[in-house]
């Protein structure tokens, strides 16, 4: 389960997962975030924080304070590789040396050395960004993604994010080798026009699917 | 066997250097955060185009059918050693020049009409639309959409339009009806001629325009420069460049492009880059738009309305309206980010050169190697004589891409 920190930078999210952050940043409080966390553990054997760079620099103590007091397993810095590449190494030596799991994001865009580079020194599951952004639709061939990902990572574990749109999808995403999925503007969409049964169908389905 | 052209020299598959980079591409952003700018991408490209804009694929086959009209449109292009240029430089190492105003349309531009133009008609498309600066690009779009049996409907850089006449006839005779921009037929156009009803125009509002034009008629746009997928189709620029050097049994050392969008220089450097080898890599630009040295690498819009998605570039804004200058394809406020990424690492080097010298050159090739350049490949062959000049006892081989003839644009040497 991932949780995102709230930022006015989501540049990666989509319009809908963008509106969360907009109403995140207005609503956040540490406290909320201790709950939700604490509500997501009861569902998930670990769970990380997604922040973007920017409010990861600026709020570092507080990041940690986070992740110590809620048990995030660790954090995904979504444009850490791309817009502030220079600073990976340390960033990543930081979080790991803290005692947290540096998940690497990557996507079609990421060039074959730099995913080689990265995954040698972080030491954690891959995730991989289908699309240029969350949410959005754009042409692709899921089998080609997925199949020139885990070319370039052997036996690593990757799960697949940005674009899923369907139980379908997944099932796709699977088939080919995916380890998982992250799904969220599907979701939120639901959520947001009150559709808590479509919600636990698509949560049911994924759980059928997982346990076949 | 259609003609006695060499064609085994033009490659089976466009090369993408996205996946080669030494570091990651940032990509697109949305501009507003309550719609995608990227989703809208679907609207307006044909689906092959966005596939390839974002893929993750080194080689893209090239289509039959789009195979067929490169050797239609003269492919592959000469590459020739320019000795009069040598011997005119006293220079010991050697210079060839690719020769991309062989193809009918006198420039590198066709190279990526050709596909798009084709990929939209795959989809039923009956009618395209682009912008233009000096009218090359203008030219490629009006004749591969006739080629694959569409309409297109160009909008001209006002300034152009006014200066060149010729360039509108050769794009009527292709087919396209031509507009100056800004124009009264979108809102974009008509916002900035209330402003200035004499405004000179600039490639980042004639773009804005095409593209709210495609949108409101739900015909394709088609991508004169800077994005990936085009500088992918231009990669058969390079990719030719070496075949021919192999046969030749020459390695390059030295290569020098001129840089608008950045889409002839990509095109030509990025397949010649593959193999690793050190080599000093040369872009030149006008001294007017000095997007590299003034300019600032940032995200920022690619048309001035900010339709399209932001992409990080070197970019002088994209308000920046520049001077009316004799190269009018070099006019634009940015670079293609993949260019962008390389100058920042200092893997290509850049250089701005004026008006003055850009004549000189001209002159100097004209005389020497026949060829009338176009002013914007006039950058290139000044970068190449300044780079002789200044390592004249070097033996190198120098290979410059001259990516059109100049044969429309004369008028510069009025009052020489």
């Amino acid at each position: 389960m991932e949780l995102g920190y709230p930022s006015r930078r989501a540049y990666y999210d989509g319009p809908r997962i963008r509106e969360t952050h907009e109403a995140g940043v207005v609503n956040f409080n540490e406290t909320s975030i201790e709950k939700l966390s604490a509500s997501l553990k009861r569902k998930a054997e670990k769970i990380y924080l997604l922040a973007y760079h920017d409010d990861f620099l600026e709020n570092r103590e507080k990041i940690y304070g986070i992740l110590k007091r809620c048990g995030f397993s660790g954090l995904i810095i979504p444009d850490l590789l791309t817009d502030f590449y220079d600073e990976n190494e340390d960033i990543i030596r930081e979080i790991q040396g803290s005692g947290y799991e540096y998940i690497p994001f990557f996507n079609p865009s990421s060039p074959d050395r730099v995913i080689r580079n990265v995954s040698k020194i972080s030491n954690s599951w891959v995730y991989y960004g289908l699309m240029p952004s969350t949410g959005i639709n754009v042409p692709y061939s899921q089998d080609a993604v997925v199949s020139r990902i885990n070319s370039i990572l052997v036996d690593r574990e990757i799960n697949f994010g940005f674009g899923i749109r369907s139980v379908d999808d997944v099932r796709k995403l699977v088939s080919y080798g995916a380890h998982g999925a992250a799904i969220g503007t599907l979701l939120i969409t639901m959520l947001e026009k009150h559709d808590i049964d479509g919600f636990r169908q698509f949560i049911n389905d994924l759980v059928v699917m997982r346990n076949a | 066997m259609i003609s006695t052209q060499n064609t085994d020299i033009i490659p089976e598959n466009w090369y993408n250097v996205v996946p080669d980079l030494p570091e990651p591409l940032p990509p697109p952003r949305d501009n507003d955060l309550h719609k995608s700018s990227i989703e809208l991408l679907n609207r307006i490209l044909p689906k092959k185009v966005i596939e390839q804009e974002f893929t993750f694929r080194k080689y893209e086959k090239i289509p039959d059918e789009v195979m067929e009209l490169y050797e239609q449109i003269g492919r592959p292009t000469p590459l020739v050693r320019a000795r009069n240029l040598e011997k005119y430089l006293d220079y010991k190492g050697k210079i060839f020049y690719k020769f991309e105003g062989a193809t009918v349309t006198g420039s590198h531009k066709i190279n990526t009409a050709i596909p798009q133009a084709y990929y939209a008609a795959s989809e039923g498309i009956q009618e395209v639309t682009t912008e233009t600066g000096a009218g090359q690009w203008g030219t490629a779009t009006a004749l591969a959409s006739s080629m694959n049996g569409m309409k297109s409907k160009v909008f001209m850089v006002n300034v152009s339009y006014r200066q060149k006449p010729l360039r509108k006839t050769v794009m009527n005779l292709y087919g396209a009806e031509v507009i100056p921009s800004p124009s009264t037929i979108t809102e974009t156009g008509r916002k900035f001629l209330s402003q200035s009803p004499d405004h000179p125009g600039s490639l980042g509002i004639a773009i804005s325009e095409a593209v709210e034009y495609a949108l409101d008629n739900d015909i394709r746009y088609l991508l004169g420069s800077v994005m990936n997928s085009v500088i992918t189709h231009q990669s058969i620029i390079g990719l030719e460049t070496q075949k021919q050097l192999e046969i030749m049994g020459e390695e390059a050392d030295v290569l020098i492009g001129c840089v608008g969008g950045g889409s002839n220089f990509g095109g030509f450097i990025f397949p010649l880059m593959r193999d690793g080898r050190k080599r000093t890599i040369i872009s030149s630009t006008a001294r007017e738009v000095p997007k590299f040295s003034k300019g600032k690498y940032r995200y920022d819009y690619v048309d001035n309305a900010g339709i399209l998605p932001s992409i990080k570039m070197y970019s002088l804004g994209s308000d920046f309206v520049p001077e009316s200058i004799y190269a009018g394809g070099l006019r634009y406020h940015g670079a293609s980010p993949s260019l962008s990424l390389l100058v920042k690492n200092g893997i290509v080097k850049s250089e701005e050169v004026g008006e003055k010298q850009v004549i000189d050159a001209l002159r100097i090739f004209a005389n020497t190697q026949g060829i009338v350049a176009a002013p914007e490949s006039g950058h290139a062959i000044a970068s190449t004589i300044e780079y002789v000049k200044s390592n004249h006892d070097e033996k190198k081989t120098i290979v410059v891409n001259v990516s059109g003839h100049g044969l429309l644009d004369m008028s510069i040497f009025a009052g020489e």
